[in-house]
């Protein structure tokens, strides 16, 4: 009797955890949510709106920076036109993104808006929801050679060139650089990548890159490739340019633990998140290049636009310039009003 | 009487035969209970489309999981399998966008290098007499090592469409991974509960020392294991590179955890001698309905890890009270 009594309070104890977590994830839920939509299938009779919409968004890792930001974006605009959100988090797996998809498309969501990892790791999960007739936004990262919709990116080449400009002019043409590169295979660090190194070998030669090795976009291996290339460098480095500011905030505290003095470093990074901007404003950090947030938000309401009244986009692929933030214009940074809270 | 006697022995007969059944798979319990909670609260999860997902979901992890068994039940542990998995898909993709080569030999050769891999691990295992944990996670390191010198750290893309239908394709409805995933555990069901060499592996992980007197070739039987456990992680790593259309060199990260969480659920002891391959399939289906569940009752990522975890040790706890009892 014992056992029986420890194995059925078990299982109670399980689903009493089931049921709870759910509840919990409901309290937690954005306020977009129809209160009409819970479990009921089909649409619900409200008087004067059209049906509720239900758009799958599929971020690629919830887990960086930017995307909290960028997210935060989306759920706006999908709470002021009444769109009901699917969040899920692909944690920055290919296989986990494919398995969303299929998740979303089982459950016969209206569209679907997500960045793929890599240009090509999304190339079959897209086709199957272009085969169930779900409209697929893309926005940050490009798919290539699947079929989408739309697109709304920031041109990461002309990124890149600004980042390069930027050193360029600091150090006065000519010096050492250090490049911490982002997570390999995904299209910022293709793109960001190129535009920069184009630019220095077309109008800079006598500036040399003489580290560059893969941060993965997270904090903690910036830091981890910053100590290793003051090491390597001997600490004889003039630039840092890193794919993003995670990675860079990591860079940061490896030369301040290795004593380097950041006023003697020009230090750049991208995406423009409220922390880079802190440090910017502390002097600490020099300059970051903004990512525009406004991608999440303007791929939302295009595909919006689509499924209330078949609005076709302006242009297929919508490009938003980046644009580079210092100490003197921090305000037009698109995260600016965060530094305030 | 005699009627009323040979009733109930037919009435006890039944009883026993049962609760044997339930004692042996008691995971079996829990599955139906968490698939019966899920069905209630979200109406998307019994639809067609879903479980056919589910089960394609879970296919990789199966197949990993089928190999991960055998291992399991020596005594051993393989931490490995992801690194593996990962060096397989990139192998195979490798050869066929950068060399041209065909793919079933492209995907042989993937084979032939992962279960170079797992003897290895097996000879340092029985021969240096390291325990496997150890030597597996070193194995996890180098093979990771080795799929990023192969690839210089970037994905391979441009797979032919023969590749795709690996992972993307399906025969009549049912999508291909699931068809390899059945029929790997069809192969290892007969291996392990027909031939000798299955039994052998049942009596290495209940008693090493008395398998050895006994005079069976224990340091054979283990490295067999290790090979078998490289090989289908290496299928599982060529699936998923098929899925995602790309040879990633980061791909499976994790999937030792998941492997053995599947094995381990499925009510095969850690200390070996115990369990089978349909506790693994009952194992892989749970986490892989529990995974599927939580996604559709849209419970944050956050939410998820914590209650993923609770949840497998609760099953075996449950698992092995039912054991005990």
């Amino acid at each position: 009797m014992k056992r029986y009594t420890k194995i059925v309070l078990s299982i109670l104890l399980a689903m009493t955890m089931l049921v709870g977590f759910v509840g919990c994830k409901a309290q937690v839920e954005e306020p977009s949510d129809q209160p009409a939509d819970s479990e009921a299938p089909a649409e619900s009779a409200e008087p004067a709106a059209e049906e509720n919409l239900t758009i799958g968004f599929i971020a690629m890792n919830r887990f960086m920076t930017w995307m909290q930001y960028a997210l935060k974006g989306a759920e706006e605009v999908a709470a002021e036109r009444g769109v009901e959100l699917i969040i899920y988090d692909a944690e920055n797996k290919v296989d986990k993104q494919t398995s969303l998809v299929e998740d979303l498309i089982a459950q016969d969501v209206d569209a679907i808006m997500t960045d793929p990892i890599n240009v090509e790791s999304l190339t079959p999960a897209l086709k199957q929801a272009e085969e169930a007739g779900i409209p697929v936004v893309t926005f940050d990262r490009r798919a290539e050679g699947a079929p989408y919709f739309a697109f709304v990116g920031s041109d990461d080449v002309i990124g890149g060139r600004l980042a390069a400009q930027y050193i360029a002019e600091q150090i006065g043409g000519e010096g050492r650089v250090i490049e911490i590169v982002g997570a390999a295979g995904a299209s910022p660090t293709i793109d960001r990548g190129n535009g920069f190194h184009d630019e220095l070998e077309t109008n800079y030669p006598d500036i040399e890159v003489v580290y560059s090795q893969t941060g993965e976009f997270t904090r903690e291996q910036g830091m981890a490739v910053m100590e290793d290339a003051i090491i390597a460098t001997g600490g004889d480095f003039d630039a840092v340019f890193a794919h993003n500011d995670d990675m860079m905030m990591g860079a940061l505290q490896a030369m301040k633990d290795a004593a380097i003095d950041l006023d003697e470093v020009v230090t750049i990074s991208y995406d423009g998140v409220p922390d880079a901007l802190r440090a910017i404003e502390a002097g600490e950090h020099d300059a970051t290049i903004q990512y525009p947030a406004g991608q999440a938000g303007m791929a939302m309401n295009i595909i919006i636009d689509y499924l209330e009244d078949e609005t076709m986009p302006e242009n297929k692929d919508d490009k938003i310039d980046p644009w580079v933030i210092t100490m003197d214009n921090l305000d037009t940074g698109d995260f600016y009003p965060e530094l305030s809270e | 009487m005699t009627i009323e006697r040979n009733e109930s022995a037919f009435a006890q007969h039944s009883k026993t035969f049962a609760t044997n059944l339930f004692k042996k798979y008691g995971i079996i319990v829990a599955f139906i209970l968490v698939c019966a909670v899920i069905a209630i609260l979200s109406p998307a999860f019994l639809t067609g489309r879903n479980i056919l997902n589910v089960v394609k979901q879970i296919s990789m992890i199966g197949v990993v999981a089928t190999g991960m068994t055998f291992v399991i039940l020596q005594g051993d542990i393989d931490l490995s399998v992801g690194s593996v998995a990962a060096l397989a898909g990139v192998i195979a993709t490798g050869l066929t966008v950068n060399n041209g080569i065909p793919l079933f030999f492209a995907v042989a050769a993937a084979l032939l290098v992962s279960v170079i891999l797992g003897i290895s691990v097996g000879l340092v295992v029985t021969k240096a007499r390291v325990h496997s944990f150890v030597v597996t996670l070193g194995m996890l390191s180098v093979a990771r090592g080795l799929t990023m010198v192969y690839t210089d750290g970037y994905p391979i893309s441009g797979l032919s469409d023969a590749f795709r239908f690996i992972g993307g394709g399906s025969l009549w409805v049912i999508p291909l991974p699931v068809i390899i995933f059945v029929a790997l555990m069809g192969i290892a069901f007969f291996v392990l509960t027909k031939t000798p060499y299955g039994r052998y592996v049942y009596s290495i992980g209940g008693n090493t020392e008395a398998s050895r007197l006994s005079g069976i070739n224990v340091g054979l039987c283990r490295i067999t294991s290790f090979a078998i456990c490289s090989m289908t992680a290496a299928v599982a790593g060529i699936i998923l590179a098929s899925r995602v259309s790309s040879g990633q060199p980061t791909a499976a990260e994790g999937w030792e955890l998941d492997g053995i969480a599947a094995v381990v659920v499925g009510g095969t002891s850690m200390s070996g001698g115990r369990g089978g391959i349909v506790g693994t399939l009952i194992g892989a289906l749970f986490i892989g309905v529990l995974r599927n569940g939580l996604n559709l009752l849209q419970v944050s990522t956050f939410y998820q890890k914590i209650f993923i975890g609770v949840l497998i040790v609760l099953a075996v706890v449950i698992d092995s009270a039912r054991k005990d009892a």
